[in-house]
């Protein structure tokens, strides 16, 4: 601590702060969210009752619309997880937008150019291997470049996304084109490939068995790996883990490249079990849904289910208010934006209180 | 020639201008990610003023205001409740997109040109605009000669001033910045409130002087646009102006190929920036896009 002190060196981890736990003031503010419908039904002058009759009829009237709620959480619930763990690592991955869009292509390249295979096995893994490989390599490149070249992770995660999306979009109006198209998209995948129904009466899809399968393979890395405690101790304070003699670039690299392959994954869930097809426009904003996600959870793998449930359900929610009350979509994005920053602002606000009140030990 | 001048001064603006904005932030230490959504309630201040009888002037006004005030809230969030700088700004994008969003769907149901603000007016500079070349860079919306008025005056600010050398101290070493006896709270706030301002401005050019009204998402990823051009400007404004020509000729060029029927995949063209700028990191490294030091840090030291 001496010599931390001598070098000016900030070497102070984090500790646990008195009060509420962080867990309890986001699921306040996803209650604050839903509050905050009724202003904006009332701005478009739509009856509110009906409103909120309407969104929570949208995903629990019936066990059809369940498995719809199921469908739409799936991708976030992924691309939420690719958010998730670098946070963890104190990485910013705001290209799970890009991640997304380049597992879903390369799944929807392999399973239309490869031949059908005989083995439900390798039909079922080599697409989503195809896509964690593909998101892990856009994901690690900015891992790589933070790494090699300093240049934060907000901006090359961002930078990727942009160049994947024109990628796409060349890719489904040109190379990748259904032939005789009238739109730009690909093919459709072939019915071997696709992720179909769970379960007795088909309520819950593949899709989402596997996203909850992964998220609790992610908090078991988490907790209880090497690999987890080093990324974790790089995102508490990259110094005291340099110290103890952890690469903070590698291990940094290696959860951005997790975190792309993750996302990858939620792009190739949402092309196999629903879309079947990538178009020129594939993700309505989950890359971007799914940092919301992910801070609301605090980078805990297993809290990204509930909240990611919760945005499906708005998500759910919005296209059945669009078709009865005409209003837009985007009412989401208008819920889902507020929680957070009053959720930030208020842990914010309690950690550095915290700071004031009792200054590191010397 | 002229054509390719004239769309890519029009596309170049808005992006000089949100660099600016980028740039005040992050050199008095606030990584301003609400770009973006400044951006958008800017252009939805200016297109709902300007529809009306009002007329742009005051429109560009409210824009400016109301981004400035919007600047100031985001300000005390990151700056004195200290919230984390990324997700606030993330999340205020994700907010903006759909609380402008959803009011113009509901605006727009009532009445369908209550955001439309016509046709953008140009105000060709005499003498000038005549330059064959680069003439129509001087034949523009008002706003944006103020866009070109501001990259050496944020200049002279940042770098010739006693102002901008405390703005700069709060960027790269706050605690010292505190010690000599600068409010760093302050100079912060202060330069969010001009960082709201600008990025509302690039949001009322937009609409004024390109688009001609306002619809959803108008921006489409300007605001962040506006930071890989800011690294690749080494945080300079005069940087900021060449990388946003970059940014507005592909744009340009995009469009002029597109009429001429010369068979290059648009999406080529509109990456080549990012590319570019990826490249510049690969191979310059260290030397460009270093952010001053405190970015995005909240200043520790208290009492």
């Amino acid at each position: 601590m001496s010599t931390a002190a001598a070098t000016g060196d900030d070497v102070s981890v984090p500790r646990r702060r008195p009060g509420l736990p962080d867990a309890v003031w986001s699921a306040l503010g996803v209650l604050a969210s839903l509050v905050f419908l009724a202003p904006l039904l009332a701005l478009a002058g739509q009856p509110i009752w009906h409103g909120y009759d309407l969104l929570f009829s949208a995903s629990f009237g019936s066990s059809a619309d369940l498995s719809f709620l199921f469908l739409a959480s799936t991708p976030l619930v992924l691309v939420g997880l690719g958010v998730a763990l670098p946070l963890r690592a104190g990485m910013f991955n705001l290209g799970g937008e890009g991640q997304l869009l380049a597992g879903a292509v390369m799944a929807v390249w392999v399973a239309t150019s490869l031949p059908q295979f005989d083995s439900y096995f390798l039909s079922f893994v080599i697409p989503l291997a195809a896509a964690a490989f593909a998101g892990a390599v856009v994901g690690g490149t900015a891992g790589v470049l933070r790494a090699w070249r300093r240049v934060s992770e907000v901006v090359t995660t961002l930078m990727l996304s942009f160049i994947i999306l024109l990628v796409a979009q060349y890719l489904v109006s040109g190379p990748l084109q259904v032939e005789n198209a009238v739109y730009p998209a690909t093919d459709i995948v072939p019915i071997g490939y696709r992720l179909g129904g769970a379960g007795p009466d088909q309520l819950i899809r593949w899709g989402f068995v596997i996203a909850v399968i992964i998220a609790i393979a992610v908090w078991l890395l988490t907790q209880f790996t090497k690999m987890g405690w080093r990324q974790q101790l790089i995102g508490l304070n990259p110094k005291v883990a340099a110290r103890q003699g952890i690469s903070v670039g590698r291990e940094g690299t290696i959860a951005l490249a997790i975190g792309g392959a993750l996302a990858g994954l939620g792009g190739a869930a949402e092309l196999l079990g629903n879309q079947l097809r990538v178009g020129y426009v594939f993700s309505p904003g989950w890359g971007f849904d799914a940092i919301v996600i992910a801070l609301l959870a605090r980078g805990n793998a297993l809290a990204v289910i509930p909240f990611a449930l919760y945005f499906g359900f708005l998500r759910n929610g919005a296209l059945v208010l669009q078709q009865e009350l005409q209003v837009s979509p985007d009412l989401v994005l208008a819920m889902g934006g507020a929680p957070v920053i009053l959720v930030a602002a208020i842990i914010g606000f309690r950690s550095y209180k915290r700071f004031v009140a009792e200054p590191a030990p010397e | 020639m002229e054509t390719i001048v004239q769309s890519a001064s029009i596309a170049g603006v808005p992006l000089l201008l949100g660099a600016l904005a980028v740039l005040v932030a992050s050199r008095a230490g606030v990584l301003n990610l609400a770009v973006e959504g400044l951006m958008l309630i800017g252009a939805f201040a200016a297109a709902g003023v300007a529809a009306t009888a009002l007329g742009g002037g005051l429109g560009f006004a409210a824009a400016v205001v109301i981004g400035g005030i919007a600047g100031l809230g985001l300000g005390w969030v990151m700056v004195v409740a200290r919230a984390d700088q990324v997700v606030v700004g993330v999340a205020f994008n994700i907010m903006m997109l759909g609380l402008t969003g959803y009011a113009f769907g509901v605006i727009t149901s009532d009445s369908r040109d209550a955001l439309n603000t016509g046709q953008p007016t140009r105000a060709a500079l005499p003498g000038l605009s005549d330059i064959p070349g680069i003439g129509p860079l001087f034949d523009m919306h008002w706003i944006a000669y103020l866009a070109f008025v501001l990259v050496p005056i944020v200049s002279w600010v940042l770098f010739r001033t006693g102002l901008g050398t405390r703005l700069r101290a709060c960027g790269e070493y706050a605690e010292g910045a505190r010690a000599v006896g600068i409010d760093v709270i302050r100079v912060r706030l202060y330069a969010m409130v001009v960082s709201g301002m600008l990025s509302a401005a690039a949001g009322a050019f937009l609409v004024l002087g390109d688009i001609g009204l306002f619809r959803r998402n108008l921006t489409g990823g300007r605001g962040y646009i506006a930071f890989v051009i800011v690294i690749l400007a080494r945080y300079h404004p005069v940087g900021a102006l060449l990388a946003a020509a970059g940014f507005g000729l592909a744009q340009a060029l995009t469009f002029y190929l597109q009429l001429q029927g010369i068979d290059i995949p648009s999406q080529f063209i509109l990456a080549t920036p990012y590319v570019v700028t990826l490249l510049a990191i690969i191979l310059l490294g260290r030397r460009i896009g270093q952010p001053p030091a405190e970015e995005g840090r909240p200043l520790r030291i208290t009492a």
